[in-house]
């Protein structure tokens, strides 16, 4: 006979990688989502860059006084941004000009503000920001204004102090302690504020359980529906009688889909790429901060040991999807079902974005972890941190589970159960 | 003594293997291709099958007949490995089909009533595909392959993806392949269903001079008791899982004092 497993697996990925659904979701998704996300987040920040290195205000000045002229002086001469100002007389003819104009937000200088400074009383500079969107661009525009009215303030207090305290620093006056900021991080000292470094890190830690949702969902329902089609497209009857091992059949279903979740994973790992530059290249070159001091840069053994958490994982999800679609009569009833435990990789999901397991309960905890896909979410973050002793643990936990699962795949495999089984999730046709 | 210790197995188990070849030999030939005693299948609370006895002869082609829900497709699903009997022995050339399954699977080959093929390979590839599982090198799928393209009568629309073809195009592949490997037993279930006269008519004649080329045992069920007539040298009248009446079309006619299958199984049910 000519080798039957050969024969099978050539058949699995033939009909998997034509089939335009199986293509588009497996392999081409990941390359087109991380493209996507990346570039969205290098033209946000691009963008933001840009909008904020050119800002338009409106000023309102009824003051007219020594004041408002300092703060002509001073906008013209701001560092941080090139600004354009025009100055009307009222605020209404202000709002007028927003609407017509490109102009990020008023600046009112209220009459009186030279007066009242003067005579030692505290003035007041008021700001309307325009929020025409809730981007990253809008965030930063809010931010320039606070800052231009902060930095004014500063110049004001200094000239202040220094006509009324002559003989002292005024700098010295207005800042008598300067703060210093570190952050004690994994054993080291980095001379980074520790909100940047969870700021940072929030964004990878967010990032990383849904990318592997992702992933594995896309895998599952590509097991499933290859097993239901047969179901679907009465082939696997057929299939059943051929003159060959049902292991082997299973194998060759098995080996047939994890040839192109091989592929799939290869194009997550492409595309992850490309978005942890993109992140690394825009955002941290926007903080200022270099993201390899807090640990985030993925060494070549870290890829290594990536590539074999994703491979067990999907092999896991793979024989699993393959032990539940073997219940379902056709492909609907298959994804149906696909969806219980699409709920197993949901909560620690959910739970590894937003809490940290450590700080759970005990029975939580344990209750998390027997979720095998914790595991692979867990060990990619460890990865991402460099901490690979945990990894190796991890990636024994869903090897037993991939054993454990692949044996009750290759039982009901061997059974009339394949058959017979016959779970549908059609609505029922109503009876009279 | 060393030369007389070789010597002597040597003779033994010559004359041994003589005799057992000619005494195994005998017994093959009086082997039925198929013979199914007492077979009773429940699902739930259903009897299915309800003590059928069968038996098929090499060579010949036998039809079972029978109204829906009869027990023909269970029956025949069981002769083919993919259910498990209730009770009852059921052998295909005398292996049987739970503790030799894969023995069976090597000597069958089957068209359930509902059947499809891989919508996203072509005619030519699922035939290949199907051919890999019984040839014993490449030269041999090529020469199943030619064989299945013959018989499917499908010409160059092999070349195209199964998804494009209609009912009745998918239904000629799926007779090409049951027999393009030249089975000790087909086991053809509703061979001709979905397909129109002529080509209903293509298919019969097909089945019928295959099994005379080849030697090879057909069993088939059919509602269409014009196509059992046609195309079987004995039949078998199925009803509520068990067999009601057995024998050649001739001598159900006269039997019966009729010249169909469809009368004398009206009169077999209503009287029988």
């Amino acid at each position: 006979m000519v080798n039957a497993l050969t024969t099978l697996i050539v058949k699995e990925v033939k009909e998997l990688l034509r089939d335009p659904k199986i293509l588009v979701g497996t392999v081409l998704m990941p390359i087109i989502m991380f493209g996507i996300l990346g570039s969205i987040f290098n033209f946000s920040i691009g963008s933001a860059r840009e909008s904020l290195e050119n800002i338009s205000i409106i000023v309102v000045n009824e003051d007219n006084g020594p004041v408002s002229s300092a703060f002509k002086n001073f906008i013209e001469n701001y560092p941080a941004a090139k600004i354009t100002a025009l100055y009307v007389q009222n605020i209404n003819l202000a709002f007028d000009e927003l609407k017509k104009t490109n102009a990020s937000g008023i600046i009112l200088l209220p009459k009186g503000l030279s007066q009242n400074i003067t005579k030692g009383i505290r003035g007041e500079i008021v700001s309307y920001i325009l929020l025409s969107s809730l981007s990253m661009t809008e965030q930063g525009k809010a931010s320039i204004f606070q800052s231009i009215v902060e930095s004014f303030n500063k110049v004001l207090s200094l000239q202040i102090i220094s006509s009324q305290i002559p003989s002292m620093d005024p700098s010295f006056v207005s800042n008598p302690i300067a703060g210093g900021y570190y952050t004690y991080f994994r054993g080291s000292v980095l001379n980074i504020p520790p909100q940047i470094v969870t700021g940072t890190l929030y964004l990878q830690i967010m990032m990383m359980p849904i990318v592997i949702m992702i992933m594995l969902f896309s895998v599952m329902t590509m097991a499933s529906t290859s097993i239901a089609l047969e179901k679907e497209t009465k082939t696997l009857e057929t299939l059943l009688t051929l003159p060959v091992n049902r292991i082997t059949i299973l194998i060759g279903k098995l080996s047939g889909s994890l040839f192109v979740a091989v592929l799939g994973t290869v194009a997550y790992l492409l595309g992850f790429n490309y978005y942890m530059s993109s992140l690394m290249g825009g955002f941290g070159e926007q903080q200022n901060i270099d993201l390899s001091a807090l640990g985030i840069n993925i060494t070549p053994l870290g890829y290594i040991l990536m590539g074999i958490v994703f491979f067990v994982s999907i092999v896991s999800a793979l024989a699993l999807a393959v032990s539940f679609s073997v219940f379902s009569e056709d492909v609907r009833s298959a994804q149906a079902s696909m969806s219980y435990i699409f709920i197993i990789i949901l909560i620690p999901t959910l739970v590894l974005m937003f809490v940290d397991v450590n700080a759970l309960p005990l029975i939580s905890q344990i209750l998390i972890y027997l979720i095998p896909f914790t595991h692979t979410i867990v060990a990619s973050k460890s990865i991402m941190l460099g901490e690979y002793s945990m990894v190796l643990i991890n990636i024994g936990y869903l090897i037993l589970f991939t054993i454990i699962v692949l044996y009750v795949a290759a039982k009901l495999f061997t059974t009339e159960k394949i058959f017979t089984a016959k779970i549908s999730f059609k609505r029922k046709k109503l009876t009279e | 003594m060393r030369n007389i210790t070789v010597v002597k197995p040597f003779f033994i188990n010559n004359f041994y293997s003589m005799l057992a070849n000619t005494f195994m030999g005998g017994l093959r030939e009086m082997v039925a291709a198929v013979e199914v005693s007492n077979l009773i299948r429940v699902f739930g609370t259903k009897r299915a099958v309800n003590g059928l006895n069968l038996k098929v002869n090499e060579g010949e082609i036998f039809g079972l007949i029978g109204p829906n829900g009869a027990g023909k497709t269970t029956t025949l699903r069981i002769i083919a490995t993919l259910l498990k009997p209730t009770s009852g022995n059921v052998k295909v050339f005398g292996y049987d089909v739970i503790s030799e399954a894969e023995n069976v699977r090597k000597l069958i080959s089957y068209l359930p009533e509902e059947s499809g093929a891989y919508n996203n390979l072509s005619g030519l590839e699922y035939l290949r595909f199907m051919a890999s599982f019984y040839a014993r090198n490449r030269e041999e799928v090529e020469s199943f392959v030619m064989e299945g393209a013959k018989i499917s009568g499908l010409k160059e629309r092999l070349s195209d993806k199964i998804k494009t073809y209609s009912k009745g195009m998918k239904r000629r592949l799926l007779v090409a392949r049951t027999l393009m490997i030249r089975p000790k037993v087909a086991i053809l279930d509703e061979p001709t269903s979905g397909l129109d006269v002529f080509y209903a008519r293509y298919v019969r004649d097909e089945i019928k001079e295959y099994a005379r080329s080849y030697g090879v045992t057909v069993l088939l069920s059919s509602h269409n008791m014009l196509e059992v007539q046609y195309l079987c040298s004995r039949v078998a009248l199925i009803n509520n899982g068990v067999i009601v009446e057995e024998g050649s079309p001739e001598e159900l006619f006269r039997k019966y004092d009729s010249n169909n299958l469809e009368d004398v199984f009206i009169k077999v049910s209503k009287y029988g």
